[in-house]
């Protein structure tokens, strides 16, 4: 294991609710350490599982899915989706045998700055205790 | 749905697998009753459907559609006319047995004596009585029940049939090992596998033969439907890939030829090409013949163990 | 009548002779023909013992003349079921799940396709039971006349010689037997078909099929076979639907031990490492997406598009994606296994998702038309 290993978080954060939080979260100058990479999607029913596979074989360390809280997703529903796949992610990553820590899914509101730098805050941690992926390439993450 | 069984012609192991007709066209499907391959099939054998479907290939003289006939006739006429001495007959192995004795018969009658398989090289550096190592077959079940085997110069991905009972074999407790070029190794009581194709060292290849001894069972893989029946029936004698490059040979009748090999007949004077479907070397050719697709043709091939195989099984 | 069991069989002698278990499932068949209820009957083809391939018929005589399903020949017909045509099928578990998921899919309508069940214990890859044969009876495989596996048993039939057998756990402990897909397998009996047809529950004295309606099409076909009279039947017996269960139940338990002897190794192993492993020897031939039924995309397909290159991927995103994809789709007919050329074990992997995401949301697929879960919303959650 390298020294200086940093984990590298890719996050899917959607467009109305949870990206407008993690930007309040910066106004805020809330503490985080600078491990999350920010994907913007205009809705977290947007992301396709196949990118988060995607993400690990291409060595991220986690994977952070946030969307707006069920029952107020700007397209109605759509967050719905969101955790069906995410449940099936959660079992997929399980049975895969990679540690069920390195995917979560967060509800994240515009208004809850807080909340984001708590999660990226904790994330991070947890992945360091375990980590580099055991999926990341062989020769590193590009 | 029409399904007729046949063999792939990729590789010396000639797999297995139904060829399917119906008003969609034709696609392959896995013939799990065949013994060297359980219907199993690399990519090649998966794309075959796709390379059937190509636009079939049109009897043409001097680049103007004819008739077969008017094509054949003038091949005939050119062939005759042309110098016996710088005119080649090349069939690479991606023909029926049938095919290249009729082949070798021709070009006797012709007078040609320039015949190759694309082997001649190798071949004609093995001294005549331990040639039949080069075509030997092994039982595929014998590689799995082997208790040592050799690799020599040889990558089992590029036929990758063979993997599967080689990892058998390993489960089975064989010895595996991969021995590269010029490296020593212990050939007694093994199965040495290695490969006998256009490109391979003349040189290795008579070494592999010259340091087994009685105790070893000598496999070359080869590419290609029959590469083994061309050899077996002796269409071998006259380096002509050698020849055609320095400009030796002038005319040449080239029988199903394999891609990769475009460059070497742009100089010819005359080229006759048969084969089955349009490339860039029958764009290149003055006469071209159409054959019928390989899974057509009533012909038999001798397959990796060494056992004639026909293309399509007469009893069906 | 729909959820009645009868015990039937052909009135004509012939066909009861001929027919896997008295000939009911070709009276019926030959009775929609005649009936005008379907205008094509997939069938299978017999080349010997050890292989057959399919083909579409509409003649009443070449059903007549078409035998049994095969043990020895591991098809799955649904990818040959066509558009816009009513059809009837014989079909074991895996052929019936395989044409729901199929027609779900939009593939064809499920209303054209009568899908005639027939129960299952299992099939056999065709060159392992050639060799067995050889090797366990030192005969020539061409004399064998039929194969049967019955109350454990294997049997090879011939017609000059004794018939050779040797029971299913001692032929599967020597390495022969049946195809591993099959020894997991615990559905038997094809209740998701429109007919159940089998021998479970007859008794040893009477050349008869057990028929169990399960359905308006199934109701249909049954009522064609009454009409042109070409079956007699009786109503089957509470002691002979109880053997039948009983059978059933056996088997199940049988094929659950087998799976958690297989498959439970991985609760203890690094399964990553496992995976990693088995994927790397894939030389990306696409045969498992080819031949698995319930794979209906074609060249767009998300696994094909997104699953070009990267090789330096630990597990190429080609198999990541269908391991995800399968995991509400998987119906475990073992075809992705039977085709694979590097050997993975490829069903028994796909199921380990497969029975995850069963036991997480209580959906299998095969059964109904319903929508597979991976599509729908999570209902009611906070």
């Amino acid at each position: 294991m390298n020294e200086g290993w940093q984990p590298k978080i890719l996050a899917f954060c959607c467009n109305w609710c949870s990206y407008a939080g993690a930007d309040l979260a910066g106004v805020e100058r809330r503490q985080m350490p600078p491990t999350t990479r920010i994907i913007r999607v205009m809705c977290s029913g947007t992301v396709d599982p196949a990118w988060v596979l995607e993400a690990f074989l291409e060595g991220v360390d986690g994977v952070l899915i946030t969307g707006c809280h069920p029952g107020e997703c700007h397209y109605l529903n759509a967050n719905y989706y969101t955790f069906r796949r995410y449940r099936f992610l959660d079992a997929f990553v399980k049975e895969l045998g990679l540690e069920p820590a390195r995917l979560r899914l967060e509800w994240i509101s515009a208004t809850e700055g807080v909340k984001f730098a708590e999660v990226v805050r904790d994330m991070t941690d947890k992945i360091r205790a375990l980590g580099p992926s055991p999926l990341r390439p062989e020769e590193g993450v590009r | 749905m029409e399904f007729i069984p046949s063999i792939c012609p990729g590789c010396c192991i000639n797999c297995g697998l139904y060829i399917v007709r119906d008003e969609d066209g034709i696609r392959i499907d896995y013939r799990k009753s065949s013994s060297v391959n359980e219907g199993k099939l690399c990519r090649f054998g998966v794309e075959l459907g796709r390379y059937y479907s190509q636009e079939p290939l049109k009897a043409t003289v001097n680049g103007k559609e004819v008739d077969f006939n008017t094509a054949k006739k003038e091949a005939l006429k050119r062939l005759k006319k042309t110098d016996p001495r710088s005119t080649g007959f090349l069939a690479m192995g991606n023909s029926t047995n049938e095919e290249i004795r009729a082949f070798k018969k021709l070009a006797g009658e012709l007078g040609i004596q320039n015949i190759d398989c694309g082997l001649s090289k190798q071949i004609l550096n093995v001294p005549e009585a331990a040639r039949n190592y080069l075509t030997a077959g092994v039982p595929l079940r014998e590689i799995e029940q082997a208790e040592k085997i050799l690799l020599i110069s040889f990558n089992p991905e590029n036929y990758p049939l063979i993997i599967r009972r080689l990892l058998r074999a390993e489960r089975n407790g064989t010895e595996l090992l991969k021995v590269g070029s010029g490296e020593p190794y212990e050939g007694r009581g093994a199965i040495i596998v290695s490969e006998l194709a256009p490109t391979s060292d003349p040189a290795s290849i008579r070494q592999i033969i010259e340091e087994a001894d009685d105790t070893a069972t000598i496999l070359f893989m080869k590419p290609y439907a029959n590469l083994n029946g061309a050899v077996r029936l002796g269409f071998y004698g006259f380096d002509l890939i050698e020849a055609i490059r320095s400009d030796e040979i002038k005319s040449l009748f080239l029988l199903d030829p394999p891609t990769g090999y475009e460059d070497m007949f742009h100089d010819l004077e005359l080229l006759v090409v048969q084969s089955d479907h349009e490339s860039e070397v029958t764009e290149m050719a003055d006469i071209t013949l159409p054959s019928p697709r390989f899974f057509e043709r009533r012909g038999t091939v001798v397959n990796v163990e060494g056992r004639e195989v026909e293309v399509v099984p007469q009893n069906f | 009548m729909t959820g009645q069991s009868y015990l039937a069989w052909a009135k004509d002698p012939e066909i009861r002779k001929r027919g896997g278990s008295g000939g009911f499932v070709t009276a019926a068949l030959i009775a929609g023909l005649k009936e005008g209820i379907i205008d094509e009957v997939l069938l299978v083809r017999r080349i010997d013992q050890f292989e057959s391939v399919p083909y579409l018929t509409h003649d009443p005589e070449e059903v007549k003349s078409a035998s049994s399903p095969q043990l020895a020949a591991p098809l799955n017909l649904s990818s040959y079921i066509p558009r816009g045509v009513k059809v009837a099928v014989t079909t074991k578990p895996c052929d019936a799940r395989a044409i729901i998921e199929r027609a779900k899919r939009g593939r064809f309508e499920l209303e054209d396709v009568y899908m005639v069940g027939l129960n299952c214990g299992g099939t056999m890859p065709p060159v392992s039971t050639v060799e067995s044969v050889r090797n366990l009876f030192g005969v020539d495989p061409d004399t064998v006349t039929g194969i049967e596996i019955e109350g454990g048993e294997l049997i090879f039939k011939r017609d000059r010689g004794e018939d050779l057998t040797i029971s299913i756990d001692e032929a599967e402990k020597k390495g022969y037997g049946r195809r591993e897909s099959c020894k997991y397998c615990n559905t038997n009996i094809p209740e998701m078909a429109d007919l159940a047809c089998g021998n479970w529950g007859v008794p040893s004295d009477q050349r008869a099929t057990f028929v169990e309606i399960l359905s308006a099409k199934g109701e249909e076909l049954f009522e064609a076979a009454k009409k042109t009279s070409m079956i007699e039947f009786e109503d089957a017996t509470q002691e002979e639907l109880e053997k039948r269960l009983k059978i059933d139940r056996r088997m199940r338990e049988l094929a659950n031990r087998r799976w958690d002897e297989v498959a439970g190794v991985l609760d203890e192993r690094d399964r990553l490492a496992y995976y990693i492993n088995e994927f790397s020897r894939c030389i990306h031939c696409e045969s498992c997406k080819i031949v698995c039924p319930v794979c209906v995309c074609e060249a767009d397909a998300k696994c094909l598009d997104m699953g070009q290159g990267n090789n330096h991927y630990r597990i190429s995103l080609y198999n990541m994606i269908r391991l995800f994809h399968l995991m509400d789709s998987c119906i475990g007919c073992g075809q992705c296994e039977d085709v694979c050329p590097v050997d993975i074990p490829l069903t028994m992997i796909h199921q380990r998702f497969e029975r995850r995401m069963e036991e997480m949301i209580g959906y299998r697929p095969g059964f109904d038309l319903q929508k597979p879960p991976l599509q729908k919303p999570e209902e009611g959650m906070k």
